[in-house]
């Protein structure tokens, strides 16, 4: 119950908010995240299904579901672990449940104002998906500013300090995902290497 | 008993090969694409090859790469017989009249264009001999059209002319040359390009202009006009072009100068192995009295098909040696009856190709709708559907219709499955008009209590939010 008072009340006061998930740090459940994420994934692929036809930039036809989850959670996890890494050598104060916690209520606004966005598509047309389109963005800009003020909260920093951080946060995020493609890549070649081998010794053996 | 098993197995085999081969070879159908132009359809069959024309007379029997093909006012056909360095005649049933292989002094070389004015005097992209030549009626020399000198036309060193036109209106030579489509008067001067790109201001080309030293402006700002590979003047000064620019593969060039044809992405791109896109080479175009353009894709040896709003009707043939298949196909006109006329630089033939009642029906339906005949429109729109009922373009025009005539919800239906956007926009524009002057009281009152009791809300939940807060800080 006080976790979903927590959630509400990141609309209102997040700074409160976030020094009040890192006083109870210590009785996080980890069902607090996951819950925040999972109801964003489904936030996220219902507006794929309900969107109105007219602003829809996919149809549902076209929709991938793991797509949309992958959309939601890769970024966020990305961020999570970058930024909690870079932290612990750079002296942040956080802990990983913290900083996912934190970084996991910021999708809040997302989730509790994309289904009022999801209505008020119903009744614009196609000249005015720009709109929309806005609308949309707006509820990222407020999860990106709820994203940085929980980092810089979190690790007490000051403003200054924490947007440097925060960039070299991002950096990490690139070089995290760069070596996930080159162990994909290199990974993916090996196969390829281990099939030819095997075609070779089976076109040997007969 | 062997026997008969023997005799068993031979004749599953043949059957088996000959249904292998014919399953192979008989692709007895045109195509369209899916709503979102990813995936081709089969419709029904759109032509039907007439007859097949390998023999010519004159002084070959054959042809021999012609890379041009001409259908006069009067109905003769000419072809720019290209390797045999001649120009053919030949009535409207495709019989010999006359051969052309000689201008002034000189023998025509590779002829890659021929044209007829109304006068019935004779045009020819003479490009082995980088020369423009004018013929009378009975083939006498009357006059060459060179190079012209123009500074403009710097870049130029060769003066190879492809296809050539007069236009009606301004008695211009229109010609393409190299894959530039330019304008010349009757004394040889150079009138400028037709269908060159506007170039804007942008901040690039102000800062150029402002403090680039000349020799890097001259690099910086050369723009090259789009390049274009033939094109079709119509009897009223119009030119239908085809060519390699992304964005506009056909366009509609009006007499002063501006594209009327919708821009878009025409024909379809086909990727390599390694998934280098290829895009469409369109190397020929005509257009009917019905206003339906049809062109030549000579990637893919398809002749798309579409009508003056850009929508794709159809597109058939392909590669192969039989009837209905193209080898290389050069060049396509439309006669009168409507029939498709293709001439065939590898296979060395003219194929006619004449319309199937459903393509004719769709054409007429078309027409009427262009026309404004709705309701005959709707008729003929039901009657293709009779045929092939999952044809997308009939269900985009019955929502054009339904919309025209005010319903609504059908009409969103239609296009929602046919995948116009644009139109699905309009039609919810009006529908949502009509909603708010039918409910227009009930909204307005609703909208208020909606917004008093948000007010109220918002009162309420001030002291709510402060009382939570103090909780929270208490826990």
């Amino acid at each position: 119950m006080k976790w979903l008072q927590y959630g509400f009340m990141i609309l209102f006061h997040p700074i409160e908010i976030f020094y009040l998930i890192k006083r109870d740090r210590k009785n996080i459940p980890w069902m607090v995240s996951l819950f925040t994420l999972a109801i964003a994934v489904l936030i996220k692929t219902l507006t794929v299904y309900t969107v109105n036809y007219t602003v829809a930039s996919k149809s549902a036809e076209q929709a991938n579901a793991l797509w949309e989850l992958g959309m939601v959670v890769v970024p966020l996890l990305l961020w999570v672990v970058a930024s909690y890494a870079l932290m612990t050598i750079m002296g942040g104060e956080s802990t990983f449940k913290e900083t996912l916690t934190i970084s996991t209520y910021s999708l809040v606004p997302y989730i509790l104002f994309t289904p009022l966005v999801i209505i008020i598509s119903q009744v614009l047309s196609t000249s005015e998906a720009g709109f929309f389109n806005t609308l949309q963005n707006l509820l990222i800009v407020w999860m990106l500013i709820l994203l940085f003020v929980g980092f810089k909260e979190s690790n007490g920093l000051g403003f200054g300090a924490a947007i440097w951080r925060a960039f070299l946060s991002l950096i990490v995020m690139v070089l995290i995902a760069a070596t996930f493609l080159l162990i994909f890549a290199l990974g993916s070649q090996i196969v390829i290497f281990v099939q030819e081998l095997t075609s070779e010794i089976n076109y040997y053996l007969r | 008993m062997k026997n008969i098993c023997r005799l068993l197995c031979v004749l599953i085999l043949c059957a088996y090969f000959t249904l292998q081969a014919a399953a192979f070879d008989y692709r007895d159908n045109g195509y369209a694409l899916s709503e979102d132009g990813k995936q081709r359809v089969a419709i029904p069959k759109p032509y039907t090859v007439k007859t097949v024309i390998k023999e010519f007379g004159g002084s070959q029997t054959t042809l021999n790469s012609p890379q041009d093909l001409f259908l006069s006012e009067t109905g003769e056909y000419y072809i720019a017989d290209t390797e045999n360095d001649r120009i053919i005649k030949l009535d409207s049933d495709f019989q010999f009249i006359a051969e052309f292989t000689q201008a002034d002094d000189s023998a025509l070389s590779k002829p890659t264009g021929v044209f007829v004015d109304n006068v019935g005097d004779l045009w020819v992209a003479d490009s082995g001999n980088a020369r423009i030549v004018h013929l009378d009626e009975q083939g006498k020399y009357i006059e060459k059209f060179v190079k012209p000198e123009s500074d403009l036309l710097y870049n130029v060193t060769s003066f190879v002319p492809t296809k050539i036109a007069i236009n009606p209106i301004n008695n211009y030579l229109y010609i393409i040359m190299g894959k530039q489509f330019m304008m010349l008067d009757a004394a040889n001067q150079f009138k400028g390009y037709v269908g060159a790109n506007q170039i804007g201001i942008n901040f690039f080309n102000w800062m150029v202009q402002n403090f680039a030293s000349e020799e890097l402006k001259f690099q910086l700002t050369k723009v090259e006009p789009p390049s274009y590979s033939n094109f079709m003047m119509t009897e009223d000064g119009r030119v239908v072009a085809v060519g390699m620019s992304s964005n506009s593969r056909i366009s509609i060039i009006n007499t002063v100068g501006s594209n009327i044809y919708p821009s878009g992405n025409y024909g379809e791109v086909a990727y390599e192995d390694d998934g280098t896109p290829i895009n469409p080479l369109f190397v020929d175009v005509t257009i009917d009295d019905n206003q339906i353009i049809s062109v030549i894709e000579q990637n893919s040896k398809f002749i798309y098909q579409y009508d003056f709003e850009g929508q794709l009707i159809c597109f058939f043939g392909g590669e192969g040696l039989s009837a209905g298949f193209f080898g290389m196909p050069s060049s396509i006109v439309s006669d009168k009856q409507g029939n498709l006329v293709v001439l065939d630089s590898m296979l060395n033939q003219i194929q006619v190709f004449q319309p199937t009642e459903f393509i004719s029906l769709v054409h007429n339906a078309i027409v009427q709708y262009n026309a404004g005949f709705y309701e005959e429109s709707m008729a003929s729109w039901d009657r293709v559907k009779e045929k092939d009922s999952t044809y997308g373009l009939s269900r985009n025009f019955i929502g054009k219709i339904r919309m025209k005539n005010g319903q609504y919800t059908e009409a969103l239906e239609d296009f929602r499955l046919s995948g116009d956007k644009v139109n699905y926009g309009k039609t919810f524009e009006s529908l949502r008009y009509q909603f708010l002057q039918k409910y227009f009281y009930v909204i307005v009152i609703s909208a208020a209590v909606l917004f008093i009791l948000l007010a109220l809300l918002i009162k309420k939940s001030r002291k709510f939010i402060s009382n939570l807060q103090a909780k929270l800080w208490k826990q």
